[in-house]
């Protein structure tokens, strides 16, 4: 809590300084708000915090509906079935804006009912088969993975999309009705008009043109996601090896929650192809310092080291 | 009239934004002159001193721009607050670039040239970053629900009665009525306080996600 305790105790005026998260919600009327306004000129512990905050409160004023959604409660756990293997929940209510929810139960959250889990993995390798490059199949480590779909928001856009992004959403269209095939087949191709935009050389003969930069940094973002998810559809069709190549190369995504996701996805991947050494990677670097996936990488580090250990023949 | 009003203390700067739209243009003076007084507040912490007022006047060139097409629900402050926060994040990438350049990694001049000749003019909410930035509120939320149960639910009910829409005292009175169950003995007077404790607590949160860039991390043999 350091900064937002250095907040208030710097705070000049602290019956004014309370109302910075109505203010950023634009929930003060507007006297309140030029009072809250003059406020911040005076005192820089709020003005900084406001800065601090300010990505995220932008996002939650602009579309609450979707930063209210709870990922957990919409989508309970279900049993798996024979012919679809990984459900994605029907979307939840009540979101406004124009935004779908579509709310998977997250891999974190799924681990109390992990027999389902367990089944869901295991049907995916009976109904599709699982091809396998340099590593049999191995039931006992494969059996050990987890995958479920990631929520998906999709944002209602004020601006035009790029074909890039069209392709993504079409491809993400797709993977919200469970059609992974079909899904990583048009993501694999979002990612490459991101993949060509967002390179640093422009194209030979042509100058660099004003805006380009920040226009490639929107487009390596989307190809991030396209390659996540890119990965991802290929996981949940049954295709782990090419899953983990894609899933490999979205580690790298600067965006943080991006990154450990696919470390996450890349050890299961790794599991299902029977390379448990490969999963345990991924793995420790999500237990030493995801704030989210850390207790569940450790458990599972746990899990593969014991049936690593169950497989050694015994001296 | 207008002129006192438009300059006046008890004017929001949304106020303002609206008036300055509709073509007062005293309004539109008054509105840039607290935005360069709160940029120069935020920049002068982070920039060099020469280039103060540079970073701070590209911030408010691309605000000009755009600020007529923003969502109508951000309100401008904050919203100018994520443009500044942008144009100060290319004055980084720049800076590192030149330190770069001039330790002699010839490589990274031709990638520089192109990133420094691109202006910051992109809609810092941008279709991609908002997608980002949603989800990980909402990885955040869900964060807060296991770390503060109370603070999560408080914090959703506010957001839950802001998305149904209606006047700030109306989204206010229903997001305390939401949240009675949960907080019985939760009034008008300290909803304030509860909800800045609540956030302190969202941002806090945001902030170890923000850290736990794959860069951040220490990697594992």
């Amino acid at each position: 809590m350091g900064l937002e305790k250095s907040h208030r105790a710097g705070c000049v005026k602290p019956e004014q300084g309370d109302r910075l998260a109505v203010y950023e919600l634009g929930l003060l009327s507007d006297r309140e708000r030029a009072e809250f306004e003059l406020h911040l000129g005076e005192c820089e512990a709020c003005l900084e915090s406001l800065y601090g905050m300010a990505p995220y409160a932008a996002a939650m004023a602009a579309e609450p509906g979707a930063a209210a959604a709870r990922p957990a409660e919409s989508a309970p756990a279900r049993p798996a079935q024979a012919r679809t293997p990984v459900r994605v929940p029907v979307p939840g209510p009540g979101l406004a804006h124009g935004v779908r929810r579509l709310w998977g139960p997250r891999p974190w959250r799924v681990l109390v009912p992990a027999a389902a889990s367990l089944a869901a993995a295991a049907a995916i390798i009976i109904v599709f088969g699982v091809p396998h490059r340099g590593h049999e199949q191995d039931s006992a480590f494969s059996s050990l993975a987890r995958i479920e779909p990631v929520p998906y928001v999709s944002v209602v856009r004020r601006t035009v999309a790029s074909e890039a992004s069209r392709r993504f959403d079409e491809g993400m269209a797709f993977y919200t009705r469970r059609r992974y095939a079909d899904a990583a087949r048009v993501l694999s191709e979002a990612a490459r008009p991101a993949q060509a935009a967002s390179g640093v050389e422009p194209p030979a003969g042509e100058p660099a043109t004003p805006g380009a930069g920040v226009r490639d940094l929107d487009a390596a973002r989307l190809e991030d996601q396209a390659r996540f998810f890119l990965g991802l559809s290929l996981l949940l069709a049954g295709n782990a090896a090419e899953a983990a190549v894609h899933l490999q190369r979205a580690t790298g995504s600067p965006v943080a929650p991006l990154a450990d996701r696919a470390r996450w996805y890349l050890a299961q991947a790794k599991l299902v192809s029977g390379d448990p050494e490969g999963a345990l990677g991924p793995l420790r670097e999500l237990a030493a310092g995801s704030p989210v996936y850390a207790a569940d990488a450790a458990r599972q580090i746990e899990q593969v080291r014991a049936a690593i250990g169950s497989r050694r023949p015994a001296p | 009239m207008e002129s006192e009003s438009s300059s006046g203390p008890a004017v929001s700067l949304d106020a303002l934004a609206t008036r300055a739209l509709a073509g007062d243009r005293q309004a539109e003076e008054a509105l840039f002159s607290t935005l360069r007084e709160r940029f120069l507040a935020i920049a002068k912490r982070r920039v060099r001193g020469e280039e103060i007022e540079d970073v701070v006047q590209d911030a408010l060139r691309v605000v000009h721009g755009k600020y007529a097409g923003r969502a109508t629900k951000v309100a401008i402050l904050p919203w100018s607050l994520v443009v500044l926060r942008h144009v100060i994040g290319n004055y980084y990438q720049r800076e590192r670039r030149r330190r770069r350049t001039m330790a002699g990694d010839l490589e990274e001049v031709g990638a520089g040239a192109l990133q420094e000749a691109a202006p910051p003019w992109t809609d810092p909410l941008g279709e991609v970053q908002m997608s980002d930035l949603i989800q990980r509120v909402v990885q955040a939320m869900d964060l807060l629900d296991r770390s503060y149960p109370r603070c999560g639910a408080l914090m959703r009910r506010l957001l839950e009665s802001f998305a149904r829409g209606g006047t700030p005292r109306e989204i206010s009175s229903r997001a305390l009525e939401m949240a009675r169950p949960d907080f019985p003995g939760l009034t008008p007077g300290n909803l304030y306080v509860t909800l800045h404790r609540c956030r302190a607590r969202l941002r806090e949160l945001l902030e170890r996600l923000e850290g736990s860039g794959a860069a951040k991390r220490p990697r594992q043999p």
